[in-house]
């Protein structure tokens, strides 16, 4: 039975006395789902804002979803707001929009269970951002991955580590100062990044890696598509069959 | 009577009843069961983009982009097709007598493998495989085809399971027939009336390293073998390597002479290598080499494909296109007028490319285990 959440946080505090308009921090949004088809929307407007579980206490703990053909779109307007969560969802749709500076996103996706034929579609506007997400581990299976990425803004870093098969990547980077480092695990990765800015630091990993059941996966049938106009990047890629992060 | 359609798997055991009632049944004669990357089917003028395991019928028309696609019939028989292949699946039907069975495709473009069925169900002389510029009579079991652009065809018999060849396979087309009857035996047919090249078998490969070499450049053995027939041709009347391209009134055409080397851009690579005729034996030192495109003054390559680092380096829209395809592809586009280096560490080269003062973007690749 398909479920809908709409939860929509937007809090403004007005005085009389200022001419600003200030957003109010610490709306949190908790979730812990598990089922099929879920499809889930969630606008969150301010800043201090975090999606996760409970007990955002510190710097917030992991929602939890479960689910198969799930869709999810998330929509964060504001600085320093906070998303965690391991995610398992086979077939599913996610699009993340973030509007905004220093936010922070930290996913596991496919880490306990399998997410496979998944389709994300990020959208990023801010700088001083960091994400950091993790796609699929060993025993787990996290195949068939289509992802596209839009980032409009500076000094943004992010870390994504990707230990599935057949993983597409299209990443469109307009910024300067911006810190990427990439890990494509298994085979068959493909990664497409268009990058316009200055004092880049690109790391693009293609390694094999080991496959559902432990064994060791074939050399990847490994692409990168790097279109790159900058005055001032360094690009490292590694593209072989030994293991290392750069 | 003949079963002029396909059956589905499930529907083997009842095969019999079908043809004693006389009922063509129209349905998959296989399914993918593999795909990677960006992979198509074209059906009835109809794209259907390959996501998952999806049945094949007659007519469809395969297609690879970044990816590719094994393909299972229901004889077992399996089509494999690497990145940027196509294959027309022409005519296929069972029949209980493997003798009036058929099979027949068309290798239109890129590298496949094709693996006879195991079950019997076709006999292997009613196996027919046609690519732009050859036919193909499967006596064997195991081969692969490679087909660039021009239609030109590399075919090479792989060998079974004991390193014996698989069987045999004969490549023929109006020039000629040759018969590839060893492990690893190649030839390369260069147009429709030219001959195949003599048979050469290609030492110290394994399918999975044709799997990455073919696609770059053919085996160096076909290459010497082109290059011997070539010295030993001097009648023009005679060999693939006479013919003058030149004569043909087609060469005069716009679309041709965008091949010209002054010109090279995407559409000139070829992993397949439209290099085919050409000497590329000669390596050369690639620190020597210099080159002017654009608004770029590169050190270390020059346009075109360069033969020691197997980087194809190009113009688009301004920028400067190095791309390689070697164990992995690597595409790097820099925008127009950037000073770049890039320093490359491969098993097979090892070298730095510059382009204008250098450095502003700095790129290090490194294939090394």
């Amino acid at each position: 039975m398909k479920k809908l959440i709409s939860i929509a946080a937007v809090l403004f505090l007005f005085t009389a006395n200022s001419i600003f308009a200030q957003a109010t921090d610490d709306n949190e949004i908790m979730i812990e789902q598990s089922g099929d088809t879920l499809t889930l929307y969630i606008d969150q407007v301010g800043y201090g804002n975090k999606i996760g579980l409970d007990d955002f206490s510190s710097s917030g703990s992991d929602m939890t979803i479960v689910g198969s053909g799930l869709t999810f779109d998330i929509d964060m307007i504001g600085n320093q707001n906070l998303i965690y969560g391991p995610i398992d969802m086979n077939s599913s749709d996610l699009t993340f929009t973030l509007t905004g500076d220093s936010n922070e996103v930290d996913w596991n996706i496919g880490y306990t269970g399998s997410s496979d034929d998944s389709n994300y579609d990020f959208a990023i506007t801010g700088d001083s951002n960091t994400f950091d997400i993790d796609q699929g581990k060993v025993g787990a299976s996290a195949e068939r991955l289509d992802a596209d990425l839009i980032l409009l803004g500076g000094s943004n870093i992010f870390d994504l580590d990707f230990e599935s098969d057949d993983v597409t990547w299209n990443f469109d980077i307009t910024g300067d100062s911006n810190n990427f480092n990439t890990l494509q695990n298994d085979g068959s990765q493909s990664l497409t990044v268009e990058w316009n800015g200055d004092s880049g630091d690109i790391d693009i990993n293609q390694i094999s890696g080991t496959c559902v059941g432990g064994s060791p996966c074939a050399t990847p049938n490994a692409i990168i598509n790097l279109d790159i106009t900058s005055d001032n990047a360094t690009v490292q890629i590694n593209q072989k069959d030994a293991a290392g992060d750069s | 009577m003949l079963l002029y359609k396909s059956i589905k798997k499930t529907q083997l055991g009842i095969l019999s009843l079908l043809f004693i009632t006389g009922i063509a049944y129209a349905d998959s004669i296989g399914d993918i069961v593999e795909s990677t990357g960006v992979s198509q089917i074209v059906r009835n003028n109809e794209e259907i983009k390959v996501s998952k395991q999806i049945p094949i019928e007659l007519n469809d028309e395969a297609k690879t982009g970044n990816g590719r696609m094994l393909i299972e019939f229901l004889d077992k028989a399996q089509l494999s097709l690497k990145e940027h292949s196509e294959v027309l699946i022409d005519e296929i039907y069972y029949d209980p007598d493997p003798s009036l069975s058929k099979m027949s495709m068309k290798f239109t473009m890129g590298t496949a493998r094709f693996a006879s069925g195991r079950l019997g169900l076709v006999n292997k002389a009613n196996i027919d495989i046609k690519t732009p510029t050859a036919s193909i009579a499967v006596r064997g079991t195991d081969f692969t085809t490679t087909v660039d652009e021009l239609g030109r065809s590399l075919i090479i018999l792989l060998p079974d399971e004991n390193g014996d060849p698989s069987g045999e396979i004969v490549v023929s087309n109006e020039g000629g027939v040759v018969t590839l009857n060893e492990a690893y035996a190649a030839t390369m047919v260069s147009s429709l009336d030219s001959s195949p090249t003599q048979s050469i078998k290609v030492n110290g490969i394994t399918p999975s390293l044709i799997d990455n070499m073919f696609i770059v450049s053919p085996p160096e053995e076909v290459k010497e073998r082109i290059k011997e027939e070539m010295a030993d041709d001097t009648n023009e009347d005679q060999g693939l390597l006479d013919v003058d391209f030149l004569e043909f009134t087609e060469l005069e055409e716009d679309e041709l002479e965008e091949d010209t080397l002054d010109e090279f851009n995407e559409l000139d690579i070829d992993e397949l290598d439209v290099e085919f005729l050409v000497d590329v034996l000669d390596i050369i030192d690639s620190s020597d080499l210099f080159d002017t495109l654009g608004e770029f003054d590169i050190k270390g390559a020059t346009r075109g494909f360069n033969d020691e680092s197997q980087f194809n380096v190009f113009l688009q829209d301004g920028s400067l296109v190095l791309y390689r395809n070697i164990n992995g592809v690597i595409r790097l586009k820099l925008g127009a007028g950037g000073n770049f280096t890039v320093d490359t560490i491969t098993p097979t080269w090892d070298g730095i490319i510059t382009g204008n003062e250098g450095e502003d973007i700095l790129i290090y690749i490194n294939q090394v285990n």
